[in-house]
């Protein structure tokens, strides 16, 4: 979002009502929790198993190339052609 | 916030593909970052579908999409009834498939920025919401491409 369109949104929020501003935050609030949630730092813990579940997505993926066989459409190409 | 696309979370191992060390990069700078991923729950089935048609591994298919799944910054959203009609609205005004248009649904819901090999996203969906293929995010992120 540009700096004009934030600006914006906030003169368009200034002329809410009070009761219309809270119905704001009660739309906001449960994405702001998810964003935050779903964003901690690497270093502690909780990054730890992050990086692990994500080794671990990585090695399953990298894992599929002893599958390939010529001839056989790529993965990209079969996700086109399912949603035909 | 980002919601990737299935064409981007399959291209990234598939060795075959052209963009898929592009699309590699993309997903580890994600990871690496904890940056926060929004999907929608066809994607599990859709990348599960796409190996087990394209490689018939029954194993292969579930263990990766089971995987993609306990990703802790990639969050799974319900295709609820808002939800429905967001996409319901968007593959009306925009000619959709269903499946390319639950996935801007989601990208709308959550304000994210959609990344995405899929033609029709990458040519219908301007003017809704912001679509970037891999090589633009590598290009908007500022990330050197990998030698």
């Amino acid at each position: 979002m540009t700096l004009a369109t934030l600006e914006t949104v906030q003169r368009l929020i200034d002329q809410l009502t009070p009761l219309e501003q809270v119905r704001l935050l009660e739309y906001l609030t449960p994405r702001i929790v998810r964003a935050v949630a779903t964003r901690q730092p690497v270093t502690d813990a909780a990054g730890a198993t992050r990086s692990e579940a994500w080794q671990r997505f990585f090695q399953i993926g990298d894992a599929l190339v002893v599958s390939d066989k010529p001839g056989i459409p790529t993965l990209t190409e079969t996700v086109q052609m399912m949603r035909r | 916030m980002y919601t990737v696309d299935t064409s981007v979370w399959v291209n990234s191992f598939d060795q075959r593909e052209p963009g898929h060390a592009v699309s590699r990069q993309i997903l580890q700078h994600l990871a690496g970052q904890g940056m926060p991923i929004f999907v929608p729950h066809l994607v599990l089935v859709e990348v599960a579908g796409a190996i087990s048609r394209s490689r018939q591994d029954v194993a292969q298919a579930q263990a990766f999409a089971t995987a993609l799944s306990q990703l802790p910054n990639v969050t799974f959203i319900a295709l609820d009834e808002p939800l429905a009609m967001q996409a319901l609205i968007l593959a009306a005004q925009h000619s959709l498939r269903g499946a390319d248009a639950v996935f801007a649904a989601v990208a709308l819901q959550e304000a994210c920025l959609l990344i995405s090999l899929d033609n029709e996203h990458l040519t219908r969906l301007k003017s809704v919401v912001t679509v970037w293929t891999p090589g633009d995010a590598l290009s908007n992120l500022a990330l050197p491409p990998e030698t």
